[in-house]
């Protein structure tokens, strides 16, 4: 089994999700593949390669993996620890995802909006909220406008470094702080 | 060279015997490419955005497909929603490693130069 699959599935125990056997369940290989990427993408260290066309973002050899070790989905023995970098990142995707209020009743679209979003955020840094809303519908036209408003501000937060809150930042946002509505 | 292609020749006379005609149509090919390139199934909607052809042309491939038992439709729940996915099955397996060594045979023959 790749080192991969082991770190992706030690993320899950930390965020305490139980999924169902990836072999039988096709919520839990849509919900493994959004989230391994989102994952990858604020760093934390896996090597998959993921395609955005049709289905992604999506990982071939993340597939391989978990049809072929399904049990370590939900295998609760595992432990892994983690570094300080990895902790914060895993701890970004539980405050800014995992307690978003759309996780109840819209888990697989969320995570399928932010994925897909952070895809393209990635691909096309200059990208603005408008290019992100008009490519994102490109790419998944059955994505309903909202949820991809919402997914753009989400992935701006979870995508956001502490070295871009500069001294001018701050500033300024301190005098939108202090404006009046 | 000339022994390599004239058992090109030989294996695209033999081999185009084997491969059933039903499945040669560039939105059939298409699909069971992708459903068994995507081993976790693909939705309707997914397949119908990649393509880019009406639903009725869809249903219509998938049904045929599904039909010649090359893939197979699963029922699945997505956030509560009831939802079809496509699996490719054995057989169509089986179909697209012909093809597969088909379009080989081809690529052997015709050079880039033509």
């Amino acid at each position: 089994m790749s080192e991969d699959f082991k770190k992706l599935c030690s993320a899950l125990k930390y965020w305490n999700i139980d999924l169902e056997d990836p072999r039988k369940s096709y919520q839990t290989r849509f919900i493994l593949q959004k989230l391994a990427y989102i994952s990858k993408a604020l760093g934390y260290p896996l090597k998959y390669h993921f395609i955005l066309y049709i289905k992604g973002p999506y990982s071939s050899s993340l597939t391989a993996d978990y049809f072929n070790y399904p049990n370590f989905v939900s295998n609760q023995d595992l432990i892994q620890k983690f570094t300080k970098d990895e902790e914060i990142i895993l701890k970004n995707v539980q405050k800014n995802i995992f307690e978003h209020g759309l996780m109840k009743e819209h888990f697989s679209e969320f995570l399928e909006t932010l994925a897909t979003i952070t895809y393209i955020k990635k691909k096309y840094p200059s990208f603005l909220d408008d290019d992100l809303f008009v490519y994102t519908k490109k790419e998944k036209p059955y994505l309903k406008d909202w949820m991809i408003t919402i997914g753009i501000n989400v992935v701006k937060k979870i995508l956001f470094s502490p070295d871009f809150l500069t001294e001018d930042v701050k500033r300024e946002m301190e005098l939108w702080d202090l404006a009046d509505d | 060279m000339e022994i390599n292609e004239n058992l090109a020749i030989e294996s695209i006379l033999e081999g185009y015997k084997k491969i059933n005609s039903d499945i040669f149509t560039l939105t059939r090919i298409l699909l069971l490419i992708f459903i068994s390139y995507f081993k976790d199934g693909l939705q309707f909607r997914e397949l119908k955005n990649a393509l880019n052809i009406s639903d009725g042309k869809l249903i219509s491939n998938i049904n045929k497909l599904d039909r010649m038992g090359y893939i197979k439709k699963e029922k699945i729940t997505l956030d509560n929603k009831k939802l079809d996915i496509y699996l490719i099955c054995e057989k169509g397996r089986k179909e697209l490693k012909k093809i597969k060594k088909f379009t080989r045979n081809i690529n052997q023959i015709i050079s880039d130069e033509m």
